[in-house]
Formats: structure tokens, C-alpha cells, sequence
């Protein structure tokens, strides 16, 4: 187990305003769950937070939230976050409770590297990652930081499947379609010339121009 | 330019509710490893789309992958000039993307950040909103 610690604190008030209004004085609403023990409405501090967000570790790792006010360990797994979509903040947390020996079900970051090595790259291919995260079964004391794909010996065209992928001992991932995780892409063909696009647009402007005058005909 | 291939109805409403608020959806990066993220809501034609890809491609020289998250499906209307009001709503003239605060715009993936991020403020300057770059982090 990681030594993550989350500073927090219980939170009283619920609800939207209550939770606008600790966002307004630095804070962050959250919630631990999960278990058998009943629901823990947490507020933790945004700075420090937004740094441990940060860590590819926090994301993937079990933590341990030291809440004030609150008597009891919480050992827990980061299960969502929310995001202002225009601001990129964190506006809230969800823990879920869980003990090393349970199997959880996590969503892991997929790396290719050796690209720079790979012939396909220095033939002008392009490492074309389909799916950003793969989700895993494992346990949870044993996660993944990350996914590394070795595309050291891809060429134009090599397409890696879930099932080419070694997968650490004891996770793996549930599927039925034996999909595409990356490819190697050939390199972009030529697209019509500007000019000809720019032509068009012309001529169009030019329609438009002559239906103007039509109608003011 | 981007239209869509089959309408059911030639003339809309404004919908205005459209761009009010932030984008629900369509907030994060899903291809590639950079992004133009709308700062603020707006409404951007077929016309606008077409030039700020046309500008990115040509930055990058047809390097790497480009992206387009949004589409242009909503008609705008508009009646010819000097002519008096009435007489029923004007003729579909052009075709707009009604985009939200934090819609991911264009991706972008197999260049370098540098490049990206010159690219992506050029094809900027090509639309009516105020925009960021954005670069796909840990978590999200």
C-alpha cells in the first residue's frame, strides 16, 4: 500500500448552495462510501488537493483519508472526479472504501513507448492510441500506475489488441470483442489543394452574390 | 464545408439554449493528446471551422492527426438586404456550430507540444470565441 494521506475534515451541510459556499472559502466537497459502514460527507482543502491530483499514484493507489472529526481509518480508492469544464478545477471527490485483498475494478492509463526506436514512427507512421485507459480487474493493493505498450518493433499498419497486451499479474480485463488499444497509422495523405478549397469557397461566394442581386433584381 | 447530409426541417429556432452554461459534454480530450477548448459560449459557422482546420494543416504541414469535436447543425436564416420586414422568415443562408463554455474544439496528436500549441493558436484567431489550449493530463 502507497503512503498517500488525504487531509480532510467532516462536512456538515449537503446540497448545492452549502457546497458552493465552501468552494468559496478554498475547500472542496467530497464523499467516502462504500463498505459497511454509512456514508462520510468530507471537504478537503483545494491546493493541496489539486497537487496530489496531480501524481499519477493518487489516481490508481489505495489512500488513507485522516478525516477530523471522525474516529476510524478510512482506506479508500479515488473512484470519481468532477471537473469544471471551462476552469479545469477540481470541484469534487468520491472515495470508496476498500480493504488490499478486494477485487476492484479500475479504469488504468495506457502508455506506448520505444515510439522514438519504433521503424514505423521513423518511416513517417503515427502511434494512434484508440483507447486512452483500459479498464481492469485486480486487486486492489496491486493497481497499475499504467499500461507501457513496447512499440519498439511496430510497422505501418501493426495494430496491437487487448489480448496482445501483458497484463501484470492478477488483473485483467473484461471483455468480449477482442478490440483495438492502438495502431501504428500511416502517414496523412495529401488533402486537396487549399487553392482548389478556396476556389470553391469563391465560387460560392460568388453564387451567393449573383442570387443577391437576383433578388434585389 | 461541413453541412449536415439529410434535415428534416429547412429553418430553425436561434436555440439559444444551446450555448447557455458550460458544455455538460464534450469537455475532455477523447483522441488526442492536445486541444482548443471553447473559454466562452458562441455560435461558429461551417465556414470558420473549415479555415481554422485548414490553418492548423498547414502549420503542421500535414503532419500528425486533427480532430473536429463540433459540427455545424444548426440553420441560420437571413432575408436578402433592402427588403422590408414581414413576409415570412428569411431564406437558410449558412449552417453554425452552437458551442458551450469548455467544448473541446479541434484535437490534435503525433506532433510536438510546441507545434501544437503554435497551430492550434493560429487556427484561434480564425473563430468569433475566446479559446485555451489544453494538453491531456493525469486523470482526466
Amino acid at each position: 500500500m502507497s503512503n498517500l494521506v488525504v487531509e480532510a475534515e467532516l462536512r456538515e451541510e449537503s446540497g448545492r448552495s452549502a457546497a458552493r459556499r465552501l468552494r468559496r472559502t478554498g475547500k472542496i466537497p467530497g464523499i467516502i462510501y462504500g463498505g459497511d459502514k454509512p456514508d462520510l460527507p468530507i471537504s478537503m482543502d483545494y491546493f493541496t488537493i489539486s497537487k496530489q491530483l496531480n501524481d499519477e499514484q493518487f489516481h490508481t493507489s489505495m489512500l488513507e483519508v485522516k478525516v477530523k472529526g471522525s474516529r476510524g481509518k478510512n482506506t479508500v480508492l479515488l473512484k470519481a472526479s468532477q471537473w469544471d469544464p471551462v476552469k479545469d478545477t477540481v470541484t469534487h471527490l468520491d472515495f470508496f472504501r476498500v480493504s488490499a485483498s478486494d477485487s476492484v475494478t479500475v479504469e488504468v492509463p495506457i502508455i506506448a513507448i520505444n515510439s522514438e526506436k519504433c521503424p514505423g514512427v521513423v518511416a513517417g507512421g503515427l502511434v494512434d492510441i484508440v483507447r486512452h485507459v483500459l479498464e481492469i480487474t485486480c486487486r486492489a493493493d496491486t493497481i497499475p500506475d499504467s499500461i507501457e505498450i513496447d512499440c519498439s518493433e511496430m510497422n505501418i499498419g501493426d495494430t496491437v489488441h487487448i489480448e496482445d497486451i501483458p497484463l501484470p499479474e492478477g488483473a485483467e480485463v473484461l471483455h468480449d470483442v477482442n478490440f483495438t488499444v492502438l495502431n501504428l497509422a500511416a502517414p496523412t495523405k495529401a488533402e486537396p489543394e487549399p487553392e482548389a478549397v478556396e476556389s470553391e469557397a469563391g465560387e460560392e461566394a460568388g453564387e451567393a452574390t449573383a442570387d443577391e442581386a437576383a433578388a434585389e433584381e | 464545408m461541413l453541412q449536415p447530409k439529410k434535415i428534416r426541417w429547412r429553418k430553425h429556432h436561434k436555440e439559444l439554449a444551446r450555448i447557455r452554461g458550460k458544455s455538460p459534454r464534450g469537455a475532455n480530450l477523447n483522441f488526442g493528446q492536445y486541444g482548443l477548448k471553447a473559454m466562452e459560449p458562441g455560435r461558429i459557422t461551417a465556414r470558420q471551422i473549415e479555415a481554422a482546420r485548414i490553418t492548423i494543416n498547414r502549420h503542421v504541414k500535414r503532419q500528425g492527426r486533427v480532430w473536429i469535436r463540433m459540427f455545424p447543425d444548426l440553420p441560420v436564416s437571413k432575408k436578402p438586404a433592402e427588403v422590408r420586414m414581414g413576409k415570412g422568415k428569411g431564406s437558410p443562408e449558412f449552417w453554425v456550430a452552437a458551442v458551450r463554455a469548455g467544448r473541446i474544439l479541434y484535437e490534435m496528436d503525433g506532433v510536438s507540444e510546441d507545434l501544437a500549441r503554435e497551430a492550434l493558436a493560429l487556427a484561434a484567431a480564425k473563430l468569433p470565441i475566446r479559446t485555451k489550449v489544453v494538453v491531456r493530463g493525469v486523470g482526466r
